[in-house]
């Protein structure tokens, strides 16, 4: 497939304003009634510098946003096979549903009496999500996942204090989790507790029983894990866990490997949040918004993060009404938007949302397949078992017979269409590529994907030197990474960026 | 198969007594404290298990200390070289050289050395990449990626090797600069490759010569000082940096490759060998060693350490023994070893043990007896982690 992605010396919007000679006509009457306004409003209100937005007309600002739009890379542009990061197709219907007027325009101080609608969705998105995960009730609040682990993280530790447990000061995590895990667990004051995934792929269990004792406060685990495994002990862990008096954290950011099939409060745990904006196809990246769903067994709905949406048989309500809430995480409702995503999501599909864990499972599978058979490439830890939602390959025989790196591969797929996977994570496979497919790619799709790969391989055992100069085809070409991420580089702000480019900062 | 066999038989003399080495007149020093040779006692082993293992081939070996002595009472089909003369009491440097000239014109298929790195610069600066090589290892220092993790683990790379099992590969062989080491600088000197036959898992990895971020050991040394520093206790902190760093952090100068001891805060003993450390142990009673991990080899203790010696670690609680490292230097580590030369000791203290690798942070290891890795793996049913 022929691919040359467009490429335009594009000012970011601010700067494009110079250029612009189109201004708003503005007729004497409005002027008028605008200064008549302006006097009403008192002095101390009224904003003395200039307002420092864009000059710019309609046709000016649809050709910067279309240009942007040819030069960049979407779930709507062609498959994203980011592993761990889930990027399905996000279906329009949810985003039109979403931009509904009565969505949008609703104010978060409105009566509750007048915003019945929405507290109905959050109302049934609790119960839902209560059903998928196999736990008694969730709090919409927190805005992201990471958000929600951080929740889950303070719900354990009030929980020991109240019981007196105050020793309970060590979270065990697995050495291959996401990073958010140990960070959640260092934020909410415990010390973290790393074991190590065994050859077989699953959790170290005699690693974890060395280290479980009175301090442990919990266990942070993902299952299917980083590596896509199903952890066949995960009753036996659990168990372990719970003799010490501690809690199961699951982290559901991405449920795609086992949505109506099995769920985490029947695997035992006690605790779970779920990234909304993943596996109920919510587009994500780019900063959000996203919304991380927290879920809990019934001993510990008191703890959660309030308000909770109630229904009293009548009417909606927010509740507030919890005596142990570790308190606030997010404004008003949480971050509505992907709430109602979801909500249109799981609504469309019904009983159905089970295929969504079967077809991206086969998906899975049908690649790893492919793949694992290709020179170069290998399959660690576990290499008899069938992987989940994704699954890890490792190029580290590729480097040594070529000098090809795994980054190299990946900069080469940009060069023919596609989105390179999720590399060098986890950092126990060396060379990593992480591949997640989703339920969202047809067949076709996953075979140009394989192809892609057979081609970049023969391409570096013939002519190393052209994987490594990739990519050429797309608009910006291969960038030095250090530079790329140096917070001197990097701007998130158009006021950043003014200051770094002043050297204010 | 046609192995040449020689051996450094001052190699690994200056560890237990507290030099870096045995190079020049360190040899002289050694003696002086009254260090005993170490690598006779690892030939043997080399070749006993060799046998055990159903060697097949030819040893050509050199003379006397350096390769027959040790081979006169073992079934092993060998030859011997005249080379060095026999009855030379103090063998050096040259007579390698020679002896490795002597095996090229031979035509062997593999030359196996006992010795630390100094021997294998030695071999490497003969053999270059034309004969593969192994380091059986007894030296102070290894850095080189050229050795076995233990003696018995080198006669099964050799039998493999033989077998036409495993395959070579291109590996480091380097050494500390023994003038920069004098200031307190670690500085690895990277020396050239070698071919030498790899077993993953066996072999021992070249050291990372790089580790890791000054932030992150000073993250480690802050978190060790608050949650496990208490009054009335002697720490004891090995060489590195990570462990440096405790000390630069109480404002204490420490030796960067000794061994130092710290009491309420303050140096009670510097660049200290076994025989002092013992007496120290008797004098406080209560004591703590902190260790760091060494470079990519994974080893806690033998290497660089030999102060703590097996008579040591058999005064200290497991739960009194501290290991630190970076995730730099963790990374690529399958499991962690110890090698004390005491094979009952290195399975008593083998199992799961936690490193210190960040501010709050704490990492699960494998920790292996360097003695008898594939016994250990094996018995204890973790034979899988040799596989990954
Ligand atoms: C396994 C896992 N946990 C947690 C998170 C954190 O989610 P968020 O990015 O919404 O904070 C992610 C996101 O990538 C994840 O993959």
């Amino acid at each position: 497939m022929l691919f040359r992605q467009a490429k335009w010396e594009e000012p970011i919007v601010f700067e494009l304003s110079s250029f612009s000679k189109q201004t708003l006509l503005i007729d004497e009457e409005f002027a008028n009634e605008a200064s008549e306004a302006l006097k009403r409003i008192p002095e101390s209100l009224v904003r003395s510098s200039e307002l420092k937005i864009p000059n710019l007309s309609e046709v000016e600002v649809v050709r910067h946003y279309n240009r942007l739009s040819q030069m960049s890379y979407g779930v709507d542009v062609g498959p994203v096979p980011l592993g761990s990061c889930t990027m399905k197709y996000n279906p329009k219907i949810c985003e039109e549903l979403a931009s509904d007027p009565r969505v949008t325009e609703l104010h978060p101080y409105q009566d509750e009496e007048e915003a019945q609608g929405i507290l109905e969705i959050m109302y049934l998105m609790q119960r839902w999500l209560s059903e998928i995960t196999g736990m008694d009730e969730c709090s919409l609040q927190p805005p992201a996942g990471a958000a929600g682990e951080f929740v889950g993280a303070l719900i354990i530790r009030k929980y020991h204090h109240d019981r007196g447990l105050n020793n309970k000061n060590e979270m065990i995590v697995p050495e291959a989790a996401h990073g958010s895990n140990p960070a959640s667990s260092a934020m909410a004051g415990f010390k973290v507790v790393k074991i190590p995934t065994a050859p077989s792929g699953e959790t170290d269990i005699e690693a974890l029983k060395s280290v479980l004792s009175d301090n442990t406060a919990g266990l942070m685990l993902t299952n299917p894990n980083t590596l896509g495994i199903f952890e066949s002990g995960i009753v036996e862990i659990s168990d372990l866990i719970h003799e010490k008096s501690a809690l199961m954290y699951y982290d559901g950011a991405n449920l795609n490997g086992i949505l109506g099939i099995v769920r985490p409060g029947d695997m035992g745990f006690d605790i779970v949040h779920l990234n909304l904006h993943k596996t109920f196809a919510a587009p994500h990246g780019g900063g959000g918004p996203g919304a991380g769903a927290v879920c809990v067994r019934k001993e510990l709905i008191d703890y959660l993060p309030v308000p909770l949406v109630g229904f009293d048989g009548r009417s909606y309500k927010l509740r507030y009404d919890l005596s142990r809430t570790i308190g606030r995480v997010s404004w008003f409702y949480g971050n509505i938007v992907p709430i109602v995503k979801s909500f249109i999501y799981i609504a469309a599909l019904g009983p159905a949302l089970r295929e969504v864990a079967e077809v991206s499972v086969l998906n899975t599978n049908y690649l790893m397949s492919k793949l694992r058979r290709m020179r170069g490439i290998s399959l660690p830890y576990g290499e008899n078992r069938w992987r989940k939602h994704e699954f890890v390959v490792s190029f580290e025989n590729l480097l040594k017979e070529t000098g090809v790196s795994a980054e190299d591969v990946a900069k080469a797929l940009l060069d023919r269409g596609l989105h390179a996977p999720t590399i060098y994570f986890p950092l126990i496979v060396k060379e990593a590529h992480m591949i997640e497919v989703t339920e969202t790619e047809t067949k076709e799709n996953i075979d140009r994907l394989a192809k892609a790969y057979e081609e970049i391989i023969e391409l570096a055992y013939r002519d190393p030197q052209v994987v490594k100069s990739s990519p050429v085809n797309t608009s910006v070409k291969r960038l030095d990474v250090l530079v790329a991420n140096h917070p001197r580089t990097l701007a998130p702000t158009y006021e950043h960026l003014r200051r770094l480019k002043s050297q204010e900062v | 198969m046609k192995l040449g066999f020689v051996v450094n038989p001052i190699a690994g003399m200056g560890g237990s007594v507290g030099l870096k080495g045995t190079d020049g007149e360190l040899y002289e020093e050694a003696l002086k404290r009254g260090a005993k040779p170490v690598a006779p006692s690892k030939a043997v082993r080399f070749l006993q298990a060799l046998s055990e293992k159903g060697f097949q081939g030819v040893i050509v070996a050199a003379n006397s200390v350096m390769g027959c002595d040790y081979l006169s009472s073992s079934r092993l089909r060998f030859s011997c070289l005249d080379l060095p003369d026999r009855g030379k009491s103090v063998t050096s440097r040259e007579d390698t050289l020679r002896v490795i000239e002597v095996f090229l014109k031979s035509d062997v298929d593999l030359i196996v050395f006992v010795g630390g790195d100094g021997t294998a610069r030695d071999v490497l600066s003969v053999a270059g990449t034309k004969v593969p090589i192994l380091g059986v290892p007894s030296g102070v220092k290894m850095y080189s990626g050229v050795f076995a993790t233990s003696p018995e683990v080198a006669a099964e790379v050799v039998v493999e090797f033989e077998r036409g099992n495993i395959s070579v590969d291109q590996v480091e062989v380097a050494d500390v600069d023994e003038i920069k080491l004098k200031e307190d600088l670690l500085n690895v000197r990277l020396y050239g490759y070698a071919v030498a036959p790899v077993l993953e898992g066996f072999v021992v990895p070249s050291k990372d010569l790089v580790s890791g971020s000054e932030e992150e050991k000073w993250g480690i040394a802050k978190y060790f000082i608050e949650e496990y520093m208490f009054p009335g206790v002697l720490y004891f902190l090995g060489p590195g940096t990570t462990t440096k760093a405790i000390a630069d952090l109480l404002g204490l100068k420490k030796t960067l490759l000794g061994v130092d001891a710290i009491y309420e805060r303050k140096l009670v003993g510097r660049d200290l060998s076994e025989s002092e450390i013992l007496r120290l142990i008797e004098k406080y009673g209560r004591v703590s060693l902190v260790v760091s991990v060494i470079g990519r080899q994974g080893y806690i203790f033998g290497r660089g350490n030999q102060q703590f010696s097996a008579r040591v670690l058999r005064l200290v609680k497991k739960t009194d023994i501290f290991v630190l490292a970076t995730h730099s230097k963790l990374a690529g580590i399958k499991y962690l070893l110890i090698d004390v030369g005491d094979p009952e000791l290195e399975l008593e203290l083998s199992g799961y043990w936690r490193v210190i690798t960040g501010y709050g942070e704490e990492t699960v290891k494998l920790v292996l007896p360097a003695c008898c890795v594939d016994k250990y793996l094996s018995s204890g049913g973790l034979t899988q982690y040799l596989k990954t």
